[in-house]
């Protein structure tokens, strides 16, 4: 394929359907409305998206989707992360949907694919314990192998979509005594087995957040995803990829806050002349935009090589680091120009400003990834 | 949405790097004069100059009707960041073949064409610009140096200021005002003139804190034929507009140089500043300006693909511009920090030390004392996104 720095003409019509889809049936108003429903997701808006085929990127033909990459998905999620649309699309497609791809077995493909694609199950990433690392020695729940199943026990925490994902993409111990990183396995778990109880939570983010306890799970055999005792390792390239499609979903927000401030910056007139032609405030905003625009095309540089079957962990990191800081830049920037209206509860920048926050925690945060930067350049040791 | 670069365009990335390894030798090098700010590739080697031209590579981007290698922007882009990678002596290449080259092919005359770009081609001909002056810097437009029409030629009274290769470039390339009753944007005209030994012409040297050369320049009464106007008539800020839009680009594969930095400041971590290697401050410093860099690689790459499709690079170039030279200083700043006391030695205390390293860091260090002021400040680049990007109102 040749070199195109831009989107494809697929991407583009998915991008445009996405927007039009969101703008009219996903307004700020059901964001607010969803952000206060302990069950955080509007099974109609899930339905509708189905019909039009959004569960459906990225999964390959053969799996009942509509083919592409984590490209196409790219597309999808700057819209998806503008209208800041609620539930569990992202867990399940930027996260389950490359784990199954890359990690599952033929049986575990057709078992759950054909059903995401048609926006029937969705799936979550349950990692994160009470001490909330994203480091391998942070894993304390057990998986124990015994007469063809595994006992799960533990409890995990901060899992987004805890309480509502049909499965669960558990990272448990199961061979305590090697060393952290070499002792994980990835598990499969249905949510309503019985011994899974999760407790959701209200996160600053606006959506729901649980602790889920495993007590005596029963995990059948055949629910291992990828090779036992090697889940730590091969779950970093499938986070890369969920980093990737996290960026430009942060990308979405940052740009409508950026949007929002260059029409406030026109509009609202003191000392006689829009605030907008005060050189402070143009160079706020040029850099807002500079900051967006440069994150984005770290975005696509990265899924491209993602794509491509390249490594890019180091990429998927500077490029997470580059959206989060694009988004908290472009949030925080945008409530600056709006003054006081800005930091109203009933004024959407908000919304905006809590979903940067905890887009750049969510998987690691830019702390974290600026040391993976520094230790793949400087070495670890 | 694909970034890959194909076996061709990797192939010749190896091509320049070879070229760069095996031509920067003291032989080819020992006509070496420092020009600009000084100090890696503000450099100017004529031996060198002819060495690209021998490769045909002094034309790259220009179509092959004009001498040129009818490469694309992106092949440009490799080119510039390869070279500025090896510290090749490259001054002369961005303003005459890059910068003038363009702009002669973008609004200058057939004859024009026919008789300049080819020596470009052929490394005889170098240009220096000629724009700002003391009274006019980020308010380029109000530059005051007169060109009088007289008979077949125009007559030039003035004064220009940091005008870089003025003492040593064969051609000027002038903007003048040519209409003092018009709005100051309206009355400017450019010209392109063999300037060496022109009678009327004084070139005084300013040297910089980097150890760099630059000049003032004073005009008495020189005169030019009328046929040297590129260009209309009064129209030449906006050929200029243009033309700085390409320089910016030229700016902005300072990546390579930036690059060089970082890489050379890592190896000393992994060397002879072990000790250092494990702070936290300077991992995140390290990392910090990694991201920044890989940022403004990909916005580089960006506005060559942009190029190539047909596209105007006016925001992107104002960001590349932005970026390289504010990632320029927190390098050279960094590393001073990083190198202590080590960081104050020049060259000859180095190199008793036998810490060449030293000697760039100092050297880097002035040479970025005014990078985010020059070549349009980062005033001026924000307010071109701003108001000409996003279209809000005028601040000036």
């Amino acid at each position: 394929m040749p070199m195109d720095y831009g989107l494809s003409e697929a991407q583009e019509i998915t991008a445009r359907t996405a927007r039009e889809f969101f703008d009219n049936e996903c307004p700020s108003e059901l964001v607010r409305e969803i952000e206060d429903q302990e069950l955080d997701r509007s099974g109609e808006l899930e339905r509708k998206m189905a019909d039009l085929g959004f569960w459906s990127i990225a999964i390959p033909e053969a799996y009942d989707g509509v083919g592409g990459d984590l490209r196409d998905l790219v597309a999808f999620c700057e819209e998806a992360g503008r209208a800041m649309l609620p539930g569990p699309y992202f867990t399940t497609m930027a996260i389950g949907v490359p784990a199954l791809l890359t990690l599952g077995t033929e049986a575990q493909k057709q078992g759950f694919l054909p059903q995401i694609a048609q926006g029937n199950r969705t799936l979550t990433l349950a990692l994160t314990e009470r001490t909330w690392g994203w480091s391998a020695d942070a894993i304390e729940t057990t998986a124990t192998l015994k007469d063809g199943q595994f006992i799960l026990n533990g409890r995990k925490d901060f899992v987004p979509n805890g309480n509502t994902a049909d499965y669960l993409i558990v990272v448990a111990r199961t061979n305590p005594s090697a060393p952290p990183e070499l002792g994980i396995s990835l598990l499969l778990v249905d949510a309503r087995s019985p011994g899974v109880s999760a407790r959701p939570f209200r996160s600053l983010g606006g959506d729901r957040l649980s602790e889920i306890t495993f007590n005596e799970v029963r995990v059948p055999q055949a629910n291992l995803l990828g090779n036992l005792n090697q889940g730590w390792y091969q779950l970093q390239p499938v986070l890369d990829q969920a980093k990737v499609a996290q960026s430009s979903w942060m990308i979405g927000g940052a740009q409508k806050t950026m949007e929002m401030a260059v029409d406030y910056a026109k509009e609202r007139i003191q000392f006689g002349r829009p605030i907008g032609s005060f050189q402070d405030q143009q160079t706020r905003i040029a850099n807002m935009w500079l900051a967006i625009k440069g994150a984005r095309v770290q975005t696509y540089r990265t899924a491209s090589l993602l794509a491509h079957g390249d490594p890019a962990t180091l990429q998927a990191a500077m490029t997470k680091v580059a959206a989060a800081e694009a988004y908290r830049l472009c949030s925080y920037g945008s409530v600056h120009v709006h003054g006081g209206v800005g930091y109203m509860m009933e004024f959407d920048l908000q919304l905006y400003y809590r979903r940067a926050k905890a887009g750049e925690a969510f998987l690691g945060n830019s702390d974290l990834h600026k040391d993976l930067v520094a230790d793949t350049i400087l070495g670890r040791d | 949405m694909d970034y890959s670069f194909t076996p061709e365009q990797e192939a010749f990335r190896k091509e320049i790097r070879e070229f760069c390894q095996e031509n920067m030798n003291p032989e080819v090098m020992s006509d070496g004069i420092l020009v600009g700010l000084g100090g890696g590739a503000d450099m100017y080697s004529r031996n060198f100059h002819k060495k690209m031209a021998e490769k045909g590579w002094l034309g790259l981007g220009w179509p092959k009707e004009y001498g040129g290698g009818a490469r694309d922007f992106m092949d440009m882009a490799m080119f510039m960041e390869e070279t500025a990678y090896w510290r090749a002596p490259m001054a002369a290449y961005g303003t005459t073949v890059v910068f003038i080259g363009n702009a002669i092919m973008h609004f200058g005359s057939e004859e024009q064409k026919k008789e300049i770009l080819p020596k470009i081609i052929s490394g005889d001909v170098t240009c220096t610009l000629g724009y700002t002056e003391p009274n006019a810097g980020s308010d380029l437009a109000s530059l005051q140096l007169r060109a009088v029409a007289d008979g077949d030629d125009y007559v030039l009274n003035g004064q220009k200021v940091f005008n870089t290769a003025a003492h040593y470039a064969s051609h000027y390339f002038m903007a003048t005002r040519t209409d003092i009753n018009a709005p100051k944007h309206r009355g400017i005209s450019l010209f392109l003139y063999p300037m060496r030994d022109i009678p009327g012409l004084t070139i005084r040297p300013l040297y910089t804190s980097a150890g760099g050369r630059t000049n003032e320049v004073f005009a008495e009464n020189v005169r030019i034929p009328k046929s040297m106007m590129v260009g209309e008539l009064n129209r030449g800020w906006y050929h200029l507009a243009t033309a700085l839009d390409f320089e910016r680009v030229g700016i902005g594969s300072a990546v390579g140089g930036i690059q060089r930095s970082l890489d050379d400041t890592v190896a000393y971590l992994k060397g002879p500043g072990s000790a250092q290697r494990h702070n936290p401050i300077i991992r995140r410093y390290i990392a910090e300006t990694a991201i920044d860099l890989d940022a403004l690689r990909n916005w580089i790459y960006m506005i060559a693909w942009m190029q190539n499709h047909g596209l105007i690079p006016s925001n992107e170039g104002s960001a590349v511009k932005i970026l390289a030279s504010e990632l320029q200083v927190r390098l050279a700043q960094g590393a001073m920090r990083l190198f202590g006391e080590l960081g104050l030695l020049r060259e000859e205390e180095a190199n008793h030390r036998q810490l060449p390293l030293a000697n760039d860091v100092s050297t880097f260090y002035m040479a970025t004392s005014a990078s985010t002021a020059l070549a349009g400040s980062t005033e001026i680049q924000q307010g071109i996104i701003a108001m000409r990007g996003l279209g809000l109102p005028r601040s000036y």
